[in-house]
């Protein structure tokens, strides 16, 4: 990985990870953490030799991963290792952000998942299976549950939805 | 599409959080380059092992500092430069790129290592450099001294030592490793002879337990002290400091402090009128890599190394050093390339690589090391007597798990992929395998799979219960914090089964043993955290007692530590495991974190890394 990909990644592709692993775990400097660390475990990875033949795809399952499994040790061993922590902002979600914040919470995980990376992310059901892990039947059912979850939640007018979860 | 995705979809992003991206590039690749320094020093299995005894033992034995090393007199003619090239996984060779711009050669093998952070000699003679072996990533590096003339090598000290320089006569060569006082690890500064007739000696640098890291240690010429990059606990960023060399003394003054940067990688040049370090500097670029300052000790003057190069054309420097003469400094950058460049001129490069040195002219030849012979392997990995090959195996012999005498064969593995070919070492499912017949042969296998391979090896036996049959003790990952894995055999419906100690119910979930999960466990620790592993007799019976220190994980200010003993016994069958006690208090924050992992042992085993 090169300089200019790696720059142009973080330019282009970076916000976007961090508000999809944001909406998915609800912290946006855990969010940050987490694509951080998974960029740098790519940028560790391709010094090494290995092929990362999408960046993108392979920063978000890392990152997912990372944000599901916690990241109290990897907080740990940043620190032992020196870096400065960021403060945790203080500023918090307000209005219509935190009623969606709110509903997305209240999902189960991989419903979250799967909605935020449908709905964020723009991802195709395929590519959503392969960030999460899991297969294209289980993503359109956790998709299915997650869509009408949120529609109740967020009060969005019934007659807007069909029954179709595109593929 | 419908309407409600779409509103889904406006909903969502305007609820996504917005992150900063500004000097994010600068800011990873700082953290990338400290952590590949902070992986040498922090994933140490091992701690530091004196050839001529241990640490702590020789800092005994030589306490009395000696003085630093003379001046050289005369000035060197600028020679070859010699790098680091990283190859696949995860090994790199040293390198020579000749002065006179013909090819570059091999000095030491490619594949069979990590050779790394290369120093030269003031006469040009020697290299020394850092030397792991390739089989486990987190294998404590030795210092090792190539000699140019013959093309031999010679270790001189054992243990997780990184970043050495050489004194100005020759006579030394100043590296960090690491001790481990009751888990507050720090790194020190060695000072070891190049000709190994004495032992290393620890210099008097007094951390007051403050210190995290400590890196690039770098002589004055005339050996009165030495520049170094330290981080501390309470200071958090890096800094380049100046201590003593009498008397270890240094006041937490960094020698550059320009508009709150991090400056480091300091190198003293030859003639000691400056140390250049890679820093923000008076040109305020606000970006600490892409810079080189160079500072005064005396008058604390600076000034940038470059010439006329604008900000943004200078590489992002990860490794600096001098030319002999003192005239021009060689680094190498992000970018992959090895650089030269006068002070006060542009940067030249000489070729793709990594922490570069640069020798004097000599007037011998510089052995190469020689090419490797072709040879095709005609099938990847080895055969055991499974009905597939294994790759990266480790194994151990003398293993008795059915305490029927005899002398079997335990080996850890990844089994050929489908191709024929090895999987990548740290990417791939481990198995396990058994030969209870002392055959040779094995005869169980993969009852339990290592996910990836982080230094997994067979570690050792035990016998926890006293049963004659031992338990077999598996390395899962090396690091500064050690995983274990206990396992047995037992003939179970007219068979051996291979597998796993499991943990009985209740357990004691919330500190890693889960009740019907296989039994691992924990030893060593970092400055926050700590695992030991005891064993104790009680009331006749074999516990083993494991500690759990930790610190506060964010770091905050008066927050105690928890300190939490679990006792556990070993069921007769040895099939399970169950706890049998536990214990849980709080110390002050700042207080050092029990225990010291310096209990009692099991059968022989000691779990500690830093011994």
């Amino acid at each position: 990985m090169d300089e200019t990909t790696l720059r142009t990644f973080l330019r282009e592709s970076y916000p976007r990870l961090v508000g999809a692993v944001g909406l998915v775990t609800g912290s946006a400097v855990s969010a940050e953490d987490a694509v951080q660390e998974a960029v740098l475990r790519a940028w560790q990875r391709s010094e090494r030799g290995e092929r990362i033949d999408s960046l993108d795809g392979w920063v978000l399952t890392v990152a997912l991963n990372l944000s599901r499994s916690g990241l109290r040790r990897l907080r740990t061993e940043r620190a032992a290792r020196g870096r400065i922590a960021r403060a945790e902002r203080t500023e918090g979600p307000t209005g219509d952000r935190l009623d969606v914040q709110r509903a997305l919470a209240a999902l189960p995980h991989r419903q979250r998942e799967a909605a935020v990376l449908r709905y964020f992310l723009d991802l195709s059901t395929a590519e959503i299976a392969s960030a999460m892990g899991t297969s294209e039947g289980t993503v359109k059912s956790q998709l299915a549950k997650a869509r009408g979850h949120l529609a109740a939640v967020l009060a969005l007018d019934p007659d807007e939805e069909n029954d179709h979860v595109e593929a | 599409m419908s309407k409600l995705d779409e509103r889904l979809r406006a909903e969502l992003r305007r609820a996504a959080p917005e992150p900063q991206t500004q000097a994010l590039f600068d800011g990873l690749a700082e953290r990338h380059r400290r952590r590949r320094v902070a992986r040498k020093i922090g994933t140490v299995a091992l701690a530091v092992v004196v050839l001529a005894g241990t640490a702590v033992g020789f800092v005994a034995l030589d306490r009395a500092f000696r003085g630093g090393p003379r001046p050289a007199s005369g000035t060197p003619t600028n020679g070859s430069v010699i790098g680091v090239v990283r190859d696949s996984m995860r090994t790199s060779h040293l390198v020579l790129y000749p002065a006179d711009g013909s090819a570059s050669v091999n000095l030491t093998p490619p594949g069979l290592g990590t050779d790394a952070d290369p120093a030269a000699s003031p006469d040009g003679r020697f290299v020394a450099f850092a030397h792991a072996p390739v089989s486990i990533d987190d294998s404590p590096s030795t210092l090792r001294l190539l000699d140019l003339t013959t093309g031999e090598t010679r270790d001189l000290m054992s243990g997780e030592i990184h970043d050495p320089s050489w004194s100005s006569d020759g006579a030394e060569i100043l590296t960090a490793g690491m001790i481990i006082p009751s888990l507050q690890r720090y790194d020190a500064l060695f000072a070891v002879a190049a000709d190994g007739r004495t032992p290393p000696r620890q210099l008097p640098l007094d951390y007051a337990g403050t210190s995290l890291a400590t890196a690039h240690p770098t002589w004055s010429p005339d050996g009165a002290g030495f520049a170094f990059e330290n981080r501390t606990r309470e200071g958090g960023g890096p800094g380049v400091f100046v201590a003593d060399a009498e008397t270890g003394a240094w006041d937490g003054t960094k020698i550059v402090s320009t508009n709150g940067d991090t400056p480091a990688l300091p190198s003293w040049s030859p003639d000691g009128s400056w140390v250049a370090v890679v820093g923000d500097s008076i040109v305020g670029s606000g970006d600490p890599t892409h810079d080189i300052v160079l500072v005064s000790p005396q008058s604390s003057e600076t000034r940038s190394a470059y010439g006329d190069v604008p900000v943004d054309q200078r590489p992002t420097v990860d490794s600096l050093g001098w030319s002999p003469d003192g005239t021009a400094l060689v680094y190498s950058a992000a970018d992959g390339k090895i650089y030269t460049m006068a002070i006060g001129g542009s940067p030249i490069e000489i070729g793709s690589g990594d922490e570069p040195t640069w020798l004097p002219a000599v007037d011998f030849t510089i052995q190469p090391q020689p090419e490797p012979s072709t040879t095709t392997t005609p099938e990847a990995g080895i055969d055991i007597g499974l009905n597939f090959r294994l790759c990266h195996v480790e194994s151990m012999g003398g293993v008795d798990l059915l305490g029927d005498g005899t002398d079997g064969t335990v080996w850890t593995g990844a089994r050929v992929a489908e191709d024929g070919t090895c999987p990548d070492a740290y990417d791939t499912p481990y198995v396990e395998a058994l030969d209870h017949t002392g055959d040779g042969i094995a005869d169980e296998f993969d009852r339990y799979s290592i996910p990836n391979c982080q230094g997994c090896r067979p570690f050792g036996t035990t016998d926890l219960n006293g049963d004659g049959h031992q338990e077999l003790v598996l390395l899962l990952q090396g690091g500064s914090e050690l995983q274990y894995l206990l396992m047995v055999a037992d003939i179970r419906e007219g068979g051996v089964w291979f597998g796993p100690v499991f943990v009985t119910d209740p357990g004691d979930p919330d500190w890693g043993f889960a009740p019907g999960r296989p039994f691992t466990f924990w030893a060593g620790g970092d400055e926050n955290r700590s695992e030991a592993v005891e064993c104790v007799d009680e009331a006749g019976s074999t516990t083993l007692l494991l500690t759990q220190g930790r610190g506060s994980p964010t770091y905050e200010a008066g927050q105690p530590t928890t300190i939490h003993e679990t006792r556990l016994q070993l069921s007769a069958g040895g099939s399970h495991i169950f706890v049998v006690g536990v214990n849980e208090q709080s110390i002050p924050a700042g207080d050092p974190i029990p225990p010291t992992n310096q209990g009692p042992t099991c059968g022989g085993l000691d779990f500690n890394p830093w011994q």
